[in-house]
């Protein structure tokens, strides 16, 4: 069981990396809006990166889908012809999971996560195949002009039940902490 | 008769970088081919300018993106650097290259993750004598444990800000 108040708590620590990891330049305005699930009359863009946030007691899917279009290319690649889009979305992906990570860690020590992977987003139909106890979808607007999908799949072992308090990025993050 | 006041003379370096040698001639320069003196030494600034100038620092990241951004800082600020594209390949640069001093890695890659490579290197390649700095998303105190364990020397969680770690980078790879 998921209580009402740890489901919140995903969510706002979602939108809260969403709008610190997605935008290719701090600063870019990132609209968040959630919308009922994708299907097969409003399907999400066609590709999609995946990432999982485990612990002992759920398994947190991530799910970053966008489009190859040109407005998409434009805002994060620009004119680096050696570049890879998917690449370079998977390493925002990827960001953007850590940031979860780093605010879930409080609650959950035992956190880790997978390393990014790149799937067809029609593989989120098979999503009920995991029987997740939460889905979650969102349509962003990043900066104006690209729109991406999120879909959030939680799948719980074991009651989960927390409150996050949401800070702001680590003060320390990109700085070395030697030993 | 020719004085011999410092303004008439003038030295000559020559080096020979293979043996780290400096010859120095000293010349007469009003007249040519005239060599008042001649020595050969051991250039050690230029031996420890080139053994640091040789220390390779090693990026070890599945993601192309991180790779090109770390690698790319690192060389625009005069660091020799290699890459690799997970903990197995990592390993074998290690093995084949012994200017790599320094190891910047990810921790959650396929095929090997950054701290089983780290925990190789320990093991297999006792004797190495190159510093880890793990650079990842991952900021649990576990795993933060586990690289301590394994003699990881540091942690950053990522974004790379090359700015705030370059002069360490710099001593830690010299």
């Amino acid at each position: 069981m998921i209580t009402d108040q740890a489901k919140q708590s995903i969510a706002d620590i979602f939108c809260h990396a969403a709008r610190a990891r997605l935008p290719a330049a701090p600063g870019d305005a990132c609209e968040i809006t959630a919308v009922p699930m994708w299907n097969r009359d409003r399907p999400a863009a066609p590709c999609a990166m995946v990432l999982t946030i485990s612990s002992i007691g759920f398994r947190l899917l991530f799910v970053l889908h966008f489009s190859k279009d040109e407005a998409t290319r434009a805002y994060y690649v620009g004119d680096d012809t050696t570049r890879s889009l998917p690449e370079t979305l998977m390493e925002l992906g990827n960001l953007c999971c850590g940031y979860m990570n780093q605010q879930l860690v409080n609650d959950f020590p035992d956190l880790g996560m997978s390393t990014p992977y790149e799937l067809h987003s029609a593989c989120v139909e098979y999503l009920d195949e995991l029987r997740p106890d939460q889905v979650w979808t969102y349509e962003l607007t990043i900066g104006g002009a690209v729109r991406l999908g999120v879909t959030l799949c939680l799948c719980a072992q074991a009651p989960l039940d927390f409150r996050a308090e949401l800070a702001t990025a680590d003060e320390r993050e990109g700085e070395l902490e030697l030993f | 008769m020719l004085d011999d006041s410092p303004a008439h003379a003038e030295a000559l370096k020559f080096f020979f970088d293979e043996h780290n040698l400096m010859a120095l001639k000293v010349r007469d320069s009003r007249r040519l081919g005239t060599v008042l003196s001649t020595s050969i030494c051991f250039d050690t600034t230029r031996r420890r300018r080139k053994e640091i100038g040789m220390a390779k620092i090693l990026v070890v990241d599945d993601s192309s993106t991180v790779r090109d951004e770390v690698a790319g800082f690192l060389s625009k600020n005069g660091l020799d650097v290699a890459t690799a594209i997970d903990g197995k390949d990592g390993l074998t640069k290690l093995k084949t290259d012994s200017n790599i001093r320094l190891i910047v890695s990810d921790v959650n890659m396929p095929n090997m993750d950054g701290l089983t490579m780290v925990e190789k290197i320990r093991g297999e390649l006792a004797n190495k004598t190159v510093n880890v700095i793990m650079l990842t998303t991952e900021s649990s105190p576990a795993m933060k444990e586990r690289g301590k364990a394994a003699g990881v020397k540091g942690w950053i969680v990522k974004p790379f800000k090359g700015d705030a770690v370059l002069e360490t980078f710099r001593k830690l790879a010299g």
